[in-house]
């Protein structure tokens, strides 16, 4: 029952749309977006490749567990939080890299805030997952 | 420096001990001793230092905002603690290594004996009390695994569960207890508590204090009416009650008393409930253990009678008194993890317990006869040893006291049952003629380390009392007192009221001992109802107490969707009433004339959709009409310039509907079950909700604030997060944690609907 048109959209969509993803995330710090907007996003794209070949055959695609995004972000927020720890900052407090430029992106300045960001880009990803999959099987 | 590291070193080891363990073949594993006797030197080192009644502290700041801190101390009697928690720690876990060889478990209990050591010393030498309420519960979880350790056992999990539930309660009401002491007196620090001791005592909550602390101490140290657990602990492999349940865990409870008698101690109020409690458990505790026949059970009532003892010493309140108790505490751990050991070896080389049934091993077991017999002369007071040195402190204080006769009278009855337990357990089943129906053999020497190092030191620390005058009895007595000076202990006082008293008892005793078996014939049935009224009350009050969780789930958790919405959704609409007239009731509305008319069109349209959404009888009408009011709000978002909630909730109104999608055309064909009455309901609530929370966003804007933390946000963000986008800055920086809470909540969730789905299928699939 699976549509073409679906199928076909999800394979050109679908990319492009895990890239803004990723690129919203990134400019998150200082233009809309954000660990969460991205995360949204990046589900969206998923979700649409659910829509197209059906949870079953995308659980095979997979390369992670849906509950192992879940952990994996944790952990990642969790280090954000305990890495200023050890150079005697408070929990949470923000570190950061000094500025370098690259080719494309240009001045980069990265620090802690970003690894959060990533961790809260991973926990949503997770949660839409997993409660997607479940539901699509379940039914 | 080396107070955390002798905790932290089995700290370390424990959590190591999975990973090495492997390596290590089962007849070396005696090696792990190794861990605790590396403590045990490294707190002798201080000896010097604490016989000259110094107190040694190690400041670490934990969470200073709360005045939670690692702040170690080690003075007279957490020094005698420590040296018993390792010293008898290593003995214990070279016997384990014998007794557990055929186990395949083994490395768990190793490890997990480890963590309760760890968190024993931590709890010992923590000087503030929160620390130490946190060692507390470590040392209630663990041995909780290790009274459950059999647990593929019910019963032993039935037990476990019992000594978890009653000492995890006391250690709640300790808690409470603590931070009403911690508000009244400004500190958690005992060292500093004391200073403000008097102020406490006059207190008007000092009463609760006194009583939520005792709590605490009381299930701890399994004092009446919580003594039950205790006994039925002895599920336990034995190695884990000659450790736990002689020198260590059960001590705690005595500890903290003894800890807190210079804070709370002195009042007649704290003499009357420690003396009471105590006295009563010692004379209970030790009368029942005549009737039993199993070794360990009768090692557990001689144990809570002590613990009695120890109680009313310390409740006592008298410098004498408080030698007794340190005496007491220290001959009691000696000989009671012999003891405790020995019923092991019994049991493991016959393979009953049964006293009955034991007889005549002397021959066969020569050397844990030998750690048995001094072990059972030391309980049962004998002269020279240490648990004679014991109770004539315990006599003495009794006579010095005025509340005098009472206290004889009890001391002289707990001390002659106390005899005939000591000698049940270290003389009955070795003497006499042999059973021919057991085989029994001599321990391996790995199981006789144990027993007789400590028999043989209790018969030598009252042979010589010199060394532990100087380092355990004089610097521990100055934590009673708070101040230092040395104590002598001497062995023959001369002949006095104490020492007859104590032949008294001996010969009372022996003459009891002889009847033994008469008692217990007599008293058969006794022991049975007694317990198990105890049991069954607890069993009773744990039924009801589920049957309580579960009629208030029944009542909170009905399965109606519409009754859950309408308690939360009230429970919130409540709130913000509460708020909206707390700032001052209604809002100044704006003119219309102010709103754009684009704006005003739109917010028609969107009022209209809504209408649609409510009445339709379609389902996919009314998801495709929610679909528009959400984007519908983005487009409000995008007019007033908020472009990250709005991409927020675009992406959100997106995923919503494709997820109802996916489930929708699976759901049974939509029929109208609501009365006209519970709809007229539904709208009026839906109403009032609604204009609650429009009152409260215009009154909002109404209040104008001189300092509104939006702007310190969005001055701050570039300079001090650098990052412009202030809403992703305030998220992933200003206020991180928030947003950390949130994501591990959104995990569970997560977790929480992937578990409800799974066992929904499971059930259809059976």
């Amino acid at each position: 029952m699976h549509s073409v048109i679906i199928i076909l959209s999800a394979r050109l969509l679908c990319p492009i749309l895990m890239a803004m993803a990723i690129a919203f995330l990134y400019r998150g710090h200082n233009d809309p977006g954000g660990g969460f907007i991205g995360g949204l996003l990046f589900t969206a794209a998923l979700i649409l490749k659910i829509l197209a070949i059906g949870a079953e055959e995308f659980e095979k695609h997979l390369w992670m567990q849906p509950k192992n995004f879940l952990s994996s972000g944790l952990i990642m927020a969790a280090s954000a939080g305990i890495m200023p720890l050890f150079v005697g900052k408070a929990f949470l407090e923000s570190l950061w890299f000094p500025t370098f430029t690259l080719p494309i992106l240009g001045k980069v300045h990265i620090g802690s805030p970003l690894l959060f960001d990533l961790g809260v880009f991973m926990v949503v990803i997770g949660f839409v997952l997993t409660v997607v999959i479940d539901f699509e099987e379940a039914a | 420096m080396f107070l955390l590291l002798s905790v932290a070193l089995i700290f370390m080891a424990a959590f190591a001990t999975p990973a090495i363990a492997r390596f290590i073949p089962h007849k070396q594993r005696f090696l792990f001793a190794l861990v605790p006797a590396t403590s045990f030197a490294l707190i002798c080192s201080k000896a010097s230092d604490i016989a000259q009644g110094l107190a040694i502290s190690e400041d670490y700041t934990w969470i200073p905002a709360f005045d939670i801190n690692l702040n170690f101390r080690l003075d007279g009697l957490s020094f005698l603690m420590a040296l018993l928690i390792t010293g008898i720690g290593a003995l214990i876990l070279t016997y384990a290594s014998g007794y557990l060889k055929g186990y395949e478990a083994n490395t768990r209990f190793y490890t997990i004996i480890q963590i309760f050591m760890a968190a024993m010393l931590g709890l010992v030498l923590s000087d503030n009390l929160i620390a130490m309420f946190i060692f507390w519960e470590l040392t209630t979880v663990s041995s909780f695994l290790l009274v459950g350790f059999n647990h593929e056992n019910p019963d032993a999990r039935k037990k476990a569960l019992q000594a978890l539930i009653v000492t995890a309660g006391g250690g709640l009401a300790m808690f409470a207890g603590i931070l009403l002491l911690g508000n009244v007196a400004g500190t958690y620090q005992v060292s500093e508590l004391i200073t403000h001791a008097e102020m406490i005592k006059n207190h008007k909550l000092y009463e609760a204090i006194v009583i939520l602390i005792c709590l605490g101490a009381f299930t701890k140290s399994a004092q009446f009416p919580f003594h039950f657990w205790l006994p039925n602990a002895m599920a336990a492999p034995t190695p884990v009650s000659a450790y736990l349940h002689s020198a260590t865990m059960v001590k705690a409870g005595v500890f903290l008393l003894a800890r807190l008698t210079p804070v709370l101690g002195g009042t007649s109020f704290w003499l009357h409930l420690l003396v009471y409690v105590g006295g009563f458990t010692m004379i209970l505790a030790a009368s029942l253990g005549l009737i039993y026949r199993d070794l360990k059970k009768i090692l557990a009532y001689s144990t809570l009678s002590v613990l009695g003892i120890i109680t009313l010493l310390i409740g006592m309140g008298t410098e004498f008194s408080f030698k007794a108790a340190i005496m007491m505490l220290f001959a009691h751990a000696l000989y009671k993890a012999t003891l405790f050991m020995v019923a092991g070896s019994i049991d493991h080389e016959t393979g009953t317990r049964d006293i009955t049934r034991l007889r005549g091993l002397r021959k066969v077991m020569p050397w844990t006869f030998a750690a048995a017999g001094l072990a059972a002369l030391s309980q049962a007071g004998f002269p020279p040893f240490t648990g004679f040195l014991a109770k004539e402190y315990f006599y003495g204080s009794a006579l010095d006291h005025n509340m005098k006769i009472l206290l004889i009278s009890s001391a002289f009855i707990s001390s002659m049952f106390l005899f005939v337990l000591a000698f049940k357990i270290g003389f009955h089943p070795f003497l006499g003629r042999e059973n021919k129906k057991i085989h029994a053999h001599e321990a391996p020497p790995t199981m006789l380390i144990g027993p007789v190092t400590l028999g043989l030191l209790s018969l030598l620390f009252g042979l010589f009392p010199g060394p532990i005058a100087k380092y355990i009895l004089s610097p521990a007595l100055a934590s009673f007192n708070t101040t230092f000076h040395p104590v002598k202990l001497k062995l023959w006082h001369g002949v006095n009221t104490a020492l007859i008293l104590s032949l008294i008892t001996l010969t009372c005793g022996f003459g009891l001992y002889k009847l033994r078996k008469k008692i217990r014939q007599n008293a058969t049935g006794v022991d049975d109802k007694l317990n198990i009224q105890f049991d069954q009350s607890f069993a009773n009050g744990l039924e009801s107490f589920i049957k309580f969780a579960k009629w208030s789930t029944k009542l909170i958790q009905s399965g109606s969707l519409r009754s859950y919405m309408i308690i939360t959704i009230s429970a919130f609409a409540g709130l913000l009433l509460y708020i909206l007239l707390y700032v001052g009731g209604m809002p100044e509305f704006y003119k219309f004339s102010h709103v754009k008319p684009i704006t005003l069109a739109f917010l028609v349209a969107l009022a209209i959709v809504t209408i649609v959404a409510c009445t339709t009888l379609s389902r996919m009408t009314a998801l495709l009409s929610l679909g528009v009011i959400g984007f519908g709000i983005t487009l409000i978002y995008m007019m007033y310039g908020a472009p990250d909630l709005a991409f927020t909730q675009i992406l959100v109104e997106t995923l919503t509907v494709v997820m109802f999608m996916v489930v929708i055309h699976k759901l049974p064909r939509f029929k109208d079950f609501s009365t006209r009455r519970k709809k007229a309901f539904d709208a009026i609530f839906a109403s009032i909700v609604g204009m609650t929370v429009t009152f409260l966003v215009i009154k909002a804007q109404n209040l104008s604030s001189k300092n509104p933390v939006s702007q310190i946000y969005a001055e701050t963000s570039y300079l001090e997060a650098h990052g412009r986008n202030v809403v992703n800055v305030i998220l992933v920086d200003f206020r991180a944690f928030d947003t950390f809470g949130e994501i591990v909540v959104l995990s569970i969730a997560g977790l929480g609907v992937s578990l409800l789905m799974r066992n929904n299928k499971k059930e259809d699939t059976e």
